[in-house]
């Protein structure tokens, strides 16, 4: 066979070889490109999704922040905080103004908002002046040991100028510690 | 500078050329000259660009004839089994042929082809001379084509017309269609060596030779194809024929005769100096149908002819491929990095996505912790000033008779305040009430939603009516 065929035979073999190589090549550019536009997709979700678990971080870390003080007073074991409430509820806190307490029901657990259980009381109570009342209530209520919640409070004219009252509350005591320590609060930042 | 062509032709082993130059339209020829020697045939193919050659070629064969209408890629294998059926030889001729017209004869439709045959041997040994110019050499016939195709090319031509030229050994008379294919030819050994001008015998005796030839050439035509003699009759050769003619006139009836061509093919030569030379130059204006180069020359220049555009073609596609594939590649190479840096970007994402989420993990419990907290200790009511606050705004003539809190359903806190209060007519306790429900509403711990105000009892002397206010209560400040 002549060199020119050969040479002929020989061009035609590169040429079919760079054609498939260029195929080859531009099928790779594409499915590169697919596969960066998937990526830039992943990214752009990521991003909004960072933003958003960013600002989730730092509510979280406003409200953490924002019980802090109050948390690190620790709470403790629901039987020892009720038994401690009804030591609370001492003759001298009652006498004042009269006062009753029934307990209603038995203890409940709850898990919302947190694990914890809640026993109702009924309080009864009579005064002639507002300020016996309200000094009842703000020993009763506005102390800061045991977690108590209004649910509904009444007053009521009775005989010989003296008012008759009544509340019921819930005492919530949490059924769980928090498991968070201080060194958690530090590494975020709180 | 114009390109020098050489045209060639060889008779009896005796080679002329001349040198042409084709510039400004015109042909501008150099003088004939004798190649027969080695040194001159070098030198004259050295200095031409194209070489053109006719040959006597004694065993070509003309035929003009009606064959069977076959696909157009047979007709040249048609053609040379007619030709080695004529030739009575084994070997294969070298045909050039051009179809005439399609003819219908008795319902059949037929192909009028006129060809012309002759020995590939003789041919090579032509070819043999110029071997070493093969590349220079475009054309090569016989000299009957080639005389033929330059008169019709040149001459308005409406008929048949015969071409004699007289060489001094040899001559050539053909008869031609108008468009110059050759009808019949005849070469015949005679010539004017040996005749003397000026003799008038020897003129005479010239004249009747070349006449006898002319009219049995002309005869045989006639019976051949049937069809009428020649109306015109063109001689050249020796410069004193027209002379020898007029004074022995040919006897070919109801023919013209031309010495020379209407207008001068060659600008720089005189009429008898084309007519001597006219066998030469003729070479130039073949017909190429009838191009007799060498059977194997023909096919490796038309396998040149596809094989270096092919290559061409091949090497461009080549250089482009490479560019196209270095592009490509190197957008590759991009694509990977764009992919690399994607891919890293991503990843650290997904990383301080899943730490933040770790800690909000963590930190979720404190939602509940807060919303405790809130309950329990935050969002109190101030317990401690609600009563004064109220006993502090109640004028004497209003008594209240129950006041009752309870939640309002969206956070808030809602009291509800049922009383009396005592006036003259019904106007006035209203104003009363607007006035206590105003103080009332001035306290940083109350706000008045509605009141409800009705009479109790008119009929006695002092009158106490009825009314109801809907507060809603805020929480303490902590």
């Amino acid at each position: 066979m002549q060199i020119r065929y050969i040479v002929v035979f020989l061009g035609i073999l590169v040429t079919t070889h760079l054609v498939f190589y260029c195929l080859n090549q531009q099928r790779a550019v594409k499915a590169l490109e697919a596969r960066v536009l998937t990526f830039d997709t992943e990214i752009h979700g990521l991003k909004s999704h960072k933003i958003q678990a960013e600002r989730n971080f730092k509510r979280l870390i406003a409200v953490a922040k924002s019980i802090k003080p109050w948390l690190n007073t620790g709470f403790q074991d629901p039987e020892v905080g009720f038994v401690k409430f009804l030591d609370f509820l001492n003759p001298g806190l009652l006498k004042g103004v009269n006062s009753k307490v029934t307990l209603r029901g038995s203890p409940v657990f709850q898990s919302t908002p947190i694990p914890l259980q809640k026993t109702s009381f009924q309080v009864f109570f009579d005064f002639r002046y507002p300020g016996e009342a309200e000094a009842f209530l703000k020993e009763l209520i506005l102390q800061h040991d045991y977690p108590l919640k209004v649910n509904s409070a009444g007053v009521r004219r009775s005989e010989g100028q003296r008012t008759k009252g009544e509340i019921n509350v819930d005492l919530l005591l949490p059924a769980s510690l928090l498991k968070l320590n201080l060194d958690d609060f530090k590494e975020m930042g709180v | 500078m114009a390109q020098k062509l050489l045209s060639v032709s060889r008779q009896q082993d005796r080679i002329r050329g001349i040198l042409i130059e084709k510039k400004g339209g015109g042909y501008f020829a150099g003088d004939p000259m004798d190649l027969s020697s080695k040194e001159a045939l070098n030198s004259a193919c050295d200095a031409a660009g194209e070489i053109y050659i006719n040959d006597s070629f004694l065993s070509a064969i003309y035929v003009w004839s009606l064959f069977p209408r076959v696909a157009p890629k047979h007709i040249a294998n048609l053609l040379l089994q007619d030709a080695i059926e004529k030739f009575q030889s084994s070997g294969k001729p070298n045909i050039g042929f051009q179809t005439i017209a399609e003819v219908q004869t008795d319902g059949v439709r037929q192909r009028e082809i006129a060809y012309v045959a002759m020995e590939e041997e003789e041919i090579a040994n032509l070819w043999v001379l110029f071997k070493k110019f093969a590349k220079k050499i475009k054309g090569i016939t016989s000299l009957p084509v080639a005389i033929a195709g330059t008169v019709a090319k040149f001459e308005a031509l409406e008929s048949n017309f015969a071409v004699a030229w007289i060489g001094e050994t040899e001559s050539s008379i053909t008869v031609a269609s108008k468009d110059g294919i050759v009808k019949v030819a005849r070469s015949f050994p005679f010539g004017t060596k040996g005749m003397d001008p000026t003799d008038q015998d020897s003129a005479k005796a010239f004249s009747h030779r070349v006449d006898k030839e002319l009219n049995r050439t002309i005869n045989f035509f006639k019976q051949e194809f049937r069809e009428p003699e020649p109306d015109k009759i063109y001689i050249f050769g020796n410069r004193h024929l027209e002379s020898i003619f007029e004074t022995t006139p040919l006897s070919v009836l109801g023919a013209e005769f031309y010495f020379q061509f209407k207008a001068p093919l060659i600008s720089n030569y005189s009429p008898e100096d084309e007519s001597e030379t006219f066998h030469i130059f003729s070479s130039l204006f073949l017909n190429h149908h009838f191009n007799f180069l060498p059977r194997k020359v023909v096919e490796d220049r038309m396998v040149k002819r596809v094989l270096y555009p092919s290559c061409a073609v091949l090497g461009i596609a080549i250089l482009a491929l490479f560019f196209w594939s270095s592009q490509l590649t190197a957008q590759v190479d991009r694509e990977n990095i764009k992919l690399q840096e994607r891919f890293t970007t991503a990843m650290q994402l997904k990383g301080e996505v899943e730490r933040l989420e770790e800690k909000i993990n963590k930190l979720e419990p404190f939602q509940g912790w807060k919303a405790f907290y809130d309950d329990t200790f935050n969002d109190r009511l101030a317990w401690d000033r609600i009563f004064s606050e109220f006993g502090r705004q109640i004028p004497s003539n209003i008594v209240l008779d129950s006041l009752s809190i309870n939640p309002g359903g969206k956070g808030n806190w809602l009291a509800n305040i049922s009383g009396k209060v005592r006036a003259p007519d019904w106007e006035a306790g209203l104003d009363h009430i607007r006035e206590y429900g105003a103080k009332i509403d001035s306290s940083q711990f109350f706000v008045v939603k509605t009141v409800n105000y009705s009479p109790q009892n008119l009929e006695e002397r002092a009158k106490y009516f009825n009314f109801n206010l809907l507060l809603e209560l805020n929480k303490m400040e902590q």
